[in-house]
């Protein structure tokens, strides 16, 4: 006998939220049940919050990183400048990207980047990973952009923490195994493709996300 | 909105438009949670930086997921629900990529597995189980050998504050079920 079959969910354990709302058979099979009894007892201890006095700077550290779901990720910390309005950077560097893009651009048709400062993104995509994953992929495939002599891979955590990035001028890149050991089961991760060169000014892939399927005991 | 229950927040969420108010009303919905999340993945991981990762995932995952909440029971059990399926999986996966799950019990009692063979049924070991051990000694072996938690989540997870925590409940549960099994099935 499997020792799960003794201290794991049986087929008449009801759902945590039958045994949250209570009742007479609820408190019947409780008395039986060590796995329910245990079950309500962990949502008990999620619903009061009731942190010690040494997991309190950790929780609110956290609490702190935590952004909305629909939300942009959270703003970078404050720098010396951050006096400055933020248009003033956004202008000089948009300034200077003109600049640089008179100067130093071909007299070839190539598709314009779209009015209103967006990044041409066009074809160019990050294929895969994508989506639920099984295992750590072993590769990172992206769609080529014509003219474009090497391209930046950068891997981040779902708060856009930077975990990893190389360049690259193929359209495909193995992870280092230090990263690879990094991407664990049961995690996410955002990855996005730049290139550097690009004829007509920035281009980028979309943000991609992948998920590692967590492995079956 | 502070005045609105969570339920009422998913309600008007449900029914306005996608947009700013949109937003406005999931993000006060999911704040409230954020210390209760961070609390719980922090006891889950034992690791600031993970329990952040593993807090957002499930904010993430339950956003995606928020059109399955039905309203039969509270927004705070639902997400529970996500929450510990979520952070239970993660720790499972890391604790098997890293060594089997029962070599951790160093234990001179025998192995749960010969200790269950030697029961008549599963459900007669339970109610062995039930009747034997204290709750505390349910609740870790019900974690860790029902849910294949490591110790040393078990141990955060219920602030268990013994020297050798989970694992000494474990050795005193494995001893008192030995002896019960050993005593014949007259005792069961």
């Amino acid at each position: 006998m499997n020792p799960k079959e003794v201290f794991g969910k049986t087929p008449e354990c009801p759902p945590v939220e039958v045994l949250a709302m209570g009742g007479r058979a609820v408190e019947r099979h409780l008395a039986a049940c060590a796995y329910c009894r245990n079950e309500l007892a962990l949502m008990n201890v999620f619903e009061a919050a009731d942190a010690s006095a040494e997991e309190i700077p950790s929780v609110a550290w956290i609490a702190d990183r935590l952004h909305s779901p629909i939300a942009a990720p959270p703003a970078p910390p404050r720098r010396a400048w951050a006096w400055m309005p933020r248009w003033i950077p956004v202008v000089f560097a948009a300034c200077l990207l003109v600049a640089v893009y008179v100067a130093v651009r071909p007299h070839t048709a190539v598709a314009p980047p779209p009015a209103g400062g967006d990044v041409w993104r066009g074809n160019f995509r990050a294929i895969s990973p994508a989506g639920d994953v099984a295992a750590a992929p072993r590769e990172f495939t992206w769609s080529a952009m014509p003219q474009i002599p090497t391209y930046r891979v950068v891997l981040m955590e779902v708060d856009r923490h930077e975990i990893w990035s190389a360049r690259t001028n193929e359209t495909h890149i193995a992870p280092p195994p230090d990263v690879l050991a990094q991407m664990q089961p049961g995690r996410t991760f955002l990855w996005q493709v730049s290139a550097e060169g690009a004829p007509d000014g920035l281009a980028e892939t979309s943000l991609q996300e992948f998920h590692i399927a967590t492995k079956l005991p | 909105m502070a005045e609105f229950t969570d339920e009422q927040l998913i309600g008007q969420y449900r029914s306005c438009a996608p947009g700013h108010r949109a937003d406005l009303l999931v993000n006060e919905l999911f704040e409230r949670y954020h210390s209760r999340l961070a609390l719980w993945c922090l006891r889950i991981s034992g690791d600031r930086e993970a329990a952040a990762d593993l807090a957002q995932d499930v904010l993430l995952k339950a956003f995606r997921n928020l059109d399955s909440f039905r309203g039969d029971a509270k927004f705070s059990t639902w997400l529970y629900t996500v929450a510990r399926n979520h952070c239970f999986s993660a720790v499972k996966g890391r604790t098997a990529a890293l060594e089997p799950l029962v070599t951790d019990v160093a234990d001179a009692a025998p192995d749960p597995h010969e200790m269950v063979e030697r029961a008549d049924s599963a459900a007669a070991m339970r109610e062995l189980v039930n009747r034997t051990l204290t709750e505390t000694e349910n609740r870790v072996m019900t974690l860790h050998y029902g849910e294949e938690l490591p110790l040393e989540a078990i141990t955060r997870l219920l602030r268990l504050e013994n020297a050798s925590g989970a694992k000494a409940y474990i050795v005193s549960a494995k001893r008192k079920l030995a002896r019960y099994i050993g005593g014949g099935s007259k005792r069961i």
